[in-house]
């Protein structure tokens, strides 16, 4: 029965002339939330949903700046092929990796989409595994705050001395500014992170 | 230099992500490495604000989009058909589709990140393990930089002094070596991990069974526009690069625009789909972008302390004999590939090794292809292995169910190394013509 | 007491000015009897020019031979010596571009200071020059239509735009693929860089052009400086003025080298007939006034004036 429902499915996608198929079954933090939903207190829930809605914001960023990327390198092929009379556009792609690399890194913070050395999922032992999770959180948070700070440190530097990239002028202060934000914003999930362990233990929900 | 080490492993035990582990160790003791903590927050920003990493976001989100909208399915429906009879033959194919793509990019983690998005789920849903997949996606992307253009045969040349289009012609063997060496392994592999040492086959014709003959056709003929469609990207951006429209990096971005232009007519995606697609892409981006922006900092710690210097110095002094020390330099180099950035890492080797192997008398050009070679291996070797990195994401597989497979490739490259070590002819075939 | 300092630079091992930042190096450390001791990161190894200029600004770095052409984006000001053709010649090179109380000197000190950075000396880097792989440069017209990569200089980029050139922006590792496939057909480094980055490679042709004479600075951070005692700035300051002395004369035996290794790479170098050369001073000379409002009318008057003073 299943077979058959999954063949019609299969049409489905096939009459849009497309084949569409998914790589990511990351945990989305729709499923975190429905668990800390039906086990939570005020004070969970509204750490999850400040988290959210960071995530939200980080999402927008990240996902501008991919494109600004995509836009501006495509951009300088052209100017040059046709000799437009426009400077090189590579700069804005250059500055636009900040954002995408340290704030989509705060993103990645929210989700759990940070790549690590995951033996932790090997352990069969619950409290083990909730405990490293803990340290874990507390870490990124403990490099997040000492990132911020210094980040802040560059940022003050260029935001004083208005230096500028060479092709547009464009202030470095714009590129380091989002390493100070990115930084903070990995700080503050990695903060909530580490409350959430504490206060829920719950292994499903820490996911 | 060990309590470094030992916190590194001790943070990446405990899970903390990657990136931020190789910045706390420095972070947290400056005076003891020697370094100030304020001239350490350039090195994160100064390492993305590069030109060249502009290309890896890019080619993930070429994978992303070519895998979203079956555009990778209709190539390797088309692949399947001819290579159809032979055993394991989507292994071969990713092999053969790393190197080819290698030779556009120019570089490893790219590669790795457009192959691993199009024809890693692909290669999973024939029955191979998502961590054996991940594994063969990390180690044929080393063929990128074995194949030219290669920015890091570049970086060697221009900062030791070696004829860069020498060493691009002289890469071609070991590039056919490794790629012998990949498919050695998968020979043997594939046999083992598939079910009957078969692939299960496509399911293109699971619709077709009793869904009707116009169905089929449908399929059919949107796969084979497709598959057209999908072919013409390599050509576009080979034929782009080698015929000066334009450079590697921008390559990414026409093969972007490219996908997002078939994407549209052929209206495979929605344009809210379209946007979930870049959506999709950035993570993996941003979380090795991430990793690349703060381990320079640890590198930056041992550089500052001399730890790789005084190394290269002492190996030079110890040995004799020519074999011995190419033996120690391998042995330093697979070291400070575990550890260190590859770029930064031939940047850094090749001025401090180069002198002696002249003194030895060992050829520049053979001498190069060891060490980038020996480095570029670095990329499968933890705790810094930004290629098995790139594809645990891609392949949306824990690191962790890689760790059985990969070794092998490890192997594999080792093994293939140490014939380029011990046999110039293979780096230096060409003065043979 | 003993202290240790770094000194940093983005060249090349075994460069001239490699040689030169360890016999300076070693000078400051024999010459304080050891009680201050530097260490050379060469090949960008601390970071590029940028981010040396910042470390030093801040602290975080005590030496750097810097190029500060490359830190035009810290001040506008601090490539001021890239105006095309402000000389054409080492010899006018000694007489404007080392003369400590000339407007480029003065110009750079300033901007640095006004930056963190204290210049104790200046060394050179060298001659821009111009290869391609179309067609033989021997005139003005032949760079016409010829697209070339420039550096992101105002000054350079507006030379080049004046004789007709499609001056292209092109980050630097991306180069030499760009030479080979034909993606731009040329660039405007001079003998050291073409050699040793291995441009000469994927070129055919090289004409001494010598549009910009590039120069280099010793430079120490403030915050270090002003912490050091007279006697030890003194000490400091002559190993500086005998580093840069050896330096040049180094370069150009060098340079002249360079160009021998680019020529039996197979590359037809060319030099300008005397018209032919005026032809591109004129050129060069007339984007200076266009340049005023970068540079300060005052400046490039000083200049001007220096430069007329040559042919006296
Ligand atoms: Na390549
Ligand atoms: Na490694």
């Amino acid at each position: 029965m299943s077979g058959r429902v999954s063949k019609r499915l299969m049409v489905l996608t096939v009459s849009r002339r497309c084949a569409p198929r998914s790589t990511g079954s990351m945990t989305s933090p729709n499923d975190r939330d429905r668990v800390i939903q039906n086990n939570g207190s005020p004070f969970v829930l509204f750490l999850r949903a400040s988290s959210n809605v960071l995530g939200a914001f980080e999402k927008q960023v990240a996902t501008l700046s991919m494109i600004v990327i995509m836009f501006a390198i495509a951009a300088t092929i052209v100017v040059r092929l046709f000799n437009l009379p426009l400077p090189s556009l590579g700069e804005i792609a250059v500055v636009a990796m900040s954002p995408l690399t340290f704030i989509g890194g705060a993103l990645c913070s929210h989700l759990h989409q940070h790549i690590t050395i995951d033996v932790v999922e090997l352990m069969p032992n619950s409290v083990f595994k909730t405990l490293l999770r803990g340290l874990s959180a507390l870490s990124m948070a403990v490099f997040g705050g000492i990132f911020s700070w210094l980040a802040w440190n560059l940022f003050s530097y260029a935001f004083e001395t208005g230096e500028r990239l060479i092709d547009l002028g464009t202030p470095i202060w714009i590129p380091t500014g989002c390493m100070v934000i990115g930084a903070a914003l990995i700080c503050i999930h990695s903060i909530i992170d580490f409350l959430l362990v504490v206060m829920i233990r719950n292994r499903e929900v820490s996911i | 230099m060990i309590i470094v080490v030992a916190l590194l492993f001790a943070f990446l035990i405990i899970g903390t992500p990657i990136a931020a582990a190789f910045a706390l160790v420095v972070f947290l003791q400056p005076d003891r490495l020697n370094v100030w903590l304020d001239s350490l927050s350039s090195i994160p920003y100064d390492s993305v604000s590069s030109f060249a990493l502009v290309a890896i976001p890019l080619f993930i989100l070429v994978g992303e989009i070519m895998n979203r909208s079956g555009m990778a399915a209709s190539l390797a429906s088309l692949a399947d058909k001819m290579l159809g009879r032979v055993r394991g033959a989507f292994g071969y194919i990713m092999i053969v589709a790393s190197a080819f793509l290698g030779a556009i990019t120019g570089s490893s983690v790219a590669t790795v990140a457009a192959i691993g998005s199009t024809l890693g789920p692909e290669m999973a849903s024939r029955g191979y393990p998502k961590g054996y997949v991940a594994s063969l996606n990390a180690a044929s992307g080393l063929l990128g930089v074995l194949i030219p253009p290669s920015i890091p045969l570049i970086i060697y040349g221009s900062t030791v002094g070696v004829s860069i289009t020498e060493l691009f012609v002289a890469t071609l063997v070991p590039g056919a070596l490794l790629m012998i060496a990949f498919a050695t392994v998968h020979w043997f592999r594939s046999r083992a991990l598939l079910e009957g040492g078969q692939e299960i086959v496509a399911r293109a014709p699971v619709a077709s069974q009793d869904d009707g003959a116009a169905s089929k056709r449908m399929w059919a003929g949107a796969s084979t526009t497709k598959a057209a469609a999908s072919l013409f990207l390599p050509v576009l951006v080979l034929g782009g690069i080698y015929g000066g429209l334009f450079t590697p990096t921008e390559a990414a971005a026409a093969a972007c625009i490219y996908a997002i232009l078939v994407v549209i007519f052929l209206r495979c995606l929605k344009p809210s789909e379209l946007m979930q697609t870049v959506y999709s892409a950035i993570l993996p981006a941003a979380a090795i972008l991430l990793i690349i922006a703060m381990t320079g900092i640890l590198n930056r710690a041992l550089i500052l302390n001399q730890v790789p210097q005084d190394l290269a110095a002492l190996v030079a002094v110890l040995f004799e004999h020519p074999y011995m020390f190419l033996l120690a330099v391998n042995v330093l180099l697979f070291a400070t590939g575990m550890f260190m950035e590859t770029n930064a890492a031939v940047l850094l080797m090749g001025p401090l090794l180069a002198p002696s192997a002249q003194a030895f008398g060992i050829d520049p050009v053979h001498f190069a292809i060891i060490v980038v070679t020996n480095i570029e291996i670095g990329l499968l070797t933890p705790p810094l292995a930004a290629n098995l990195f790139v594809a645990a994401r891609t392949n949306n597989v824990h690191l962790a169910e890689m760790l059985r497979h990969f070794g092998w490739f490890i192997g594999a490259a080792v093994v293939a190394l140490a014939l380029l070590t011990f046999i110039p002819g293979l780096s230096l075939w060409y003065r043979y013509f | 007491k003993e202290m240790r300092a770094r000194l940093g630079h983005v060249f090349a091992t075994g460069s001239p000015v490699d040689d030169s930042s360890h016999a300076f190096a070693q000078c400051v450390t024999d010459e304080t009897g050891g009680e201050l001791s530097l260490t050379v990161f060469p090949d960008s190894q601390l970071g590029g020019d940028e981010a040396l200029g910042r470390d030093l600004a801040r602290g975080g770095l005590e030496f750097a031979f810097l190029n500060p052409g490359s830190l035009t984006g810290l001040d506008p000001l601090l490539d001021i010596h890239y105006l095309p053709y402000i000389v054409s010649s080492f010899d006018e090179a000694d007489k404007v571009f080392y003369n400590p109380e000339g407007v480029l000197q003065t110009t750079l000190r300033e901007a640095m200071g006004s930056h963190g950075m204290h210049a104790i000396g200046f060394f050179e880097l060298e001659f821009r020059a111009i290869t391609n792989s179309e067609r033989a440069v021997t005139s003005v017209e032949d760079v016409n239509g010829m697209r070339l990569r420039v550096p992101g200089s105002i000054s350079i980029r507006s030379f080049f735009e004046n004789a007709g050139a499609q001056a292209v922006t092109l980050p630097f590792p991306e180069l030499f693929v760009a030479l080979q496939q034909g993606t731009v057909a040329g660039q405007d480094n001079g003998a050291s860089i073409t050699f040793n980055s291995r441009l000469f490679e994927a070129q055919k042709y090289m004409t001494l052009s010598n549009h910009v004479y590039a120069m280099g600075a010793i430079t120490v951070g403030q915050r270090f400086w002003d912490e050091q005692s007279d006697e030890r700035k003194a000490v400091i300051e002559d190993c500086a003025t005998s580093a840069t002395a050896d330096q040049i004369v180094a370069n150009r035996a060098q340079s002249a080298a360079y160009l021998d290794g680019i020529r039996e790479g197979g590359v037809e170098v060319h030099e300008l007939a005397p018209e032919e050369m005026a032809k591109f001073v004129e050129i060069g000379r007339n984007v200076w006034s266009r340049l005023e409002e970068t540079y300060g009318a005052d400046r490039i008057a000083a200049l001007r004036a220096e430069v007329d003073g040559l042919n006296d």
